[in-house]
């Protein structure tokens, strides 16, 4: 084995040559393309993490808003609700009030009537029941005794009625 | 079998001399595969884009940037360190990957030039006996030329993997353990040292001496270990295509394929742990070691 200084330095100088030419052409530029790349990978990351985090804020948010809507819609719901039974309650009052004023008057209207027909009734029968009498009898009877007699017996009668 | 010799040289061999200094072929392939490195890496950055849609080319270095990047962050977890470490762990690995896959190629090591003389040294002084010995050796070579007979020059190749020569390994090593301690001065200053020196107690002092024997250590086991496992692959496939040249040194071809990137990523793995100790406190160390 043959070993020589100089050509252990010519080497050295050599390889330190090669370092620094492909640090200056190759290595330096490289790298500072790869760092830039790098960090721009990282500013988008981050830009996207940002997209992301206002996405998620939106979203929570447009859920939030959708929440109270149908929180609004139940409560405009149920308000619609509890008016409309109200109202068909109140309505509802109404008409058997209407229908209880109704009967209320029908039967006044029909007691009057009713009424009306019996004293009509009442005369009639008396007339009827006074001539009939005098046929009978053939003879004239105390008016003022058989109109009495004809008032008891008329009264038992619409009593029984 | 081939009739030629086998020619296994565990020393790489001079091919020619420039300005005094003697250029062997593993210096001489190194210089080549540092050459077109340097030339690559002109070209990619004459074409380099600041783009979010590179060519294909530097999508490929772009790949092998951020793989290297992130193998040494893997171990560093500490972005100032990774990019300090960067571009030595990076050289040192393709520096010697390719070194190690040039020695692979047909033509390297076959290819064969005339070995360079060896220099005289002019101090030595020469025994008589020397003397008259070259003189004899020097007259019969002329002899022989007189008589029309081939002078018999040695045969070398002109391409050897650097990381076959010991000179190349010696060299990355010195340069790995030297930068070594650069960072951890650098990181720690002064007290880096007390790794080395510390009389706090006779426990410490003798670990400092073994640490300080440790970085020595570090240089011959890294040149060692680079040198051995290429040198000895080259010399199986030489052997291996010597004795049955058609198809069955193809799977030691991808077995050293498969060494030439362990050895390679093996080097700089242990560099770039041996920065990263360096540069951390002898608690942390022992943090680390736990």
């Amino acid at each position: 084995m043959d070993i020589q200084l100089n050509q252990i330095i010519f080497q050295m100088i050599n390889f330190g040559v090669v370092l620094g030419v492909l640090t200056y052409f190759i290595y330096k530029p490289v790298l500072k393309l790869l760092n830039d790349r790098r960090e721009r990978v990282a500013a988008a990351a981050a830009t996207a993490a940002e997209m992301m985090q206002e996405k998620e804020k939106l979203e929570s948010r447009h859920e939030s808003i959708l929440l109270k809507a149908s929180q609004e819609a139940k409560k405009i719901e149920d308000e619609a609700r509890k008016e409309s039974r109200e109202q068909a309650k109140l309505a509802l009052e109404q008409s058997k009030q209407e229908i209880v004023a109704r009967e209320a008057k029908f039967s006044s209207e029909l007691a009057k009537m009713k009424k009306q027909e019996i004293a009509s009734m009442q005369d009639e029968i008396k007339k009827a029941a006074l001539l009939m009498a005098e046929k009978v009898l053939n003879e004239s009877i105390d008016a003022k005794k058989h109109q009495k007699l004809l008032d008891e017996q008329i009264t038992k009668i619409i009593e029984k009625l | 079998m081939s009739n030629q010799s086998l020619h296994v040289s565990i020393s790489a061999e001079p091919i020619f001399r420039i300005f005094g200094l003697e250029i062997s072929n593993s210096i001489f392939t190194s210089l080549i595969v540092s050459f077109l490195l340097i030339v690559f890496a002109i070209f990619f950055r004459s074409k380099f884009k600041n783009t979010d849609k590179p060519s294909s080319l530097q999508n490929f270095v772009e790949m092998i940037a951020e793989a290297l990047y992130n193998f040494v962050y893997s171990i560093t977890e500490n972005t100032k360190k990774t990019l300090l470490f960067f571009p030595v762990i990076s050289t040192f690995f393709i520096f010697i990957i390719l070194n190690n896959y040039i020695g692979l190629l047909p033509g390297v090591g076959s290819i064969l030039t005339k070995e360079a003389e060896a220099q005289t040294e002019i101090t030595q002084v020469a025994s008589d006996q020397e003397i008259l010995e070259a003189v004899a050796e020097e007259e019969e070579i002329v002899e022989s030329a007189v008589h029309g007979e081939p002078i018999h020059a040695k045969m070398v190749p002109v391409f050897r993997a650097a990381t076959a020569d010991l000179n190349t390994t010696l060299a990355l090593a010195i340069v790995s353990v030297m930068l070594t301690q650069i960072f951890g001065i650098s990181h720690l200053g002064f007290s880096y040292f007390k790794k080395f020196i510390d009389f706090s107690n006779p426990v410490n002092f003798f670990v400092g001496i073994l640490e300080t024997v440790l970085e020595f250590a570090k240089i011959v086991s890294f040149a060692f270990r680079l040198f051995g496992n290429i040198f000895a692959g080259e010399v199986l496939l030489v052997v291996m295509t010597y004795l049955i040249s058609i198809a069955v040194p193809a799977p030691f071809y991808a077995l050293e394929l498969f060494v030439g990137f362990i050895q390679a990523l093996v080097f700089s793995m242990l560099s770039l742990i041996f920065f990263n100790l360096a540069t951390k406190g002898h608690h942390e160390e022992d943090h680390v070691v736990a």
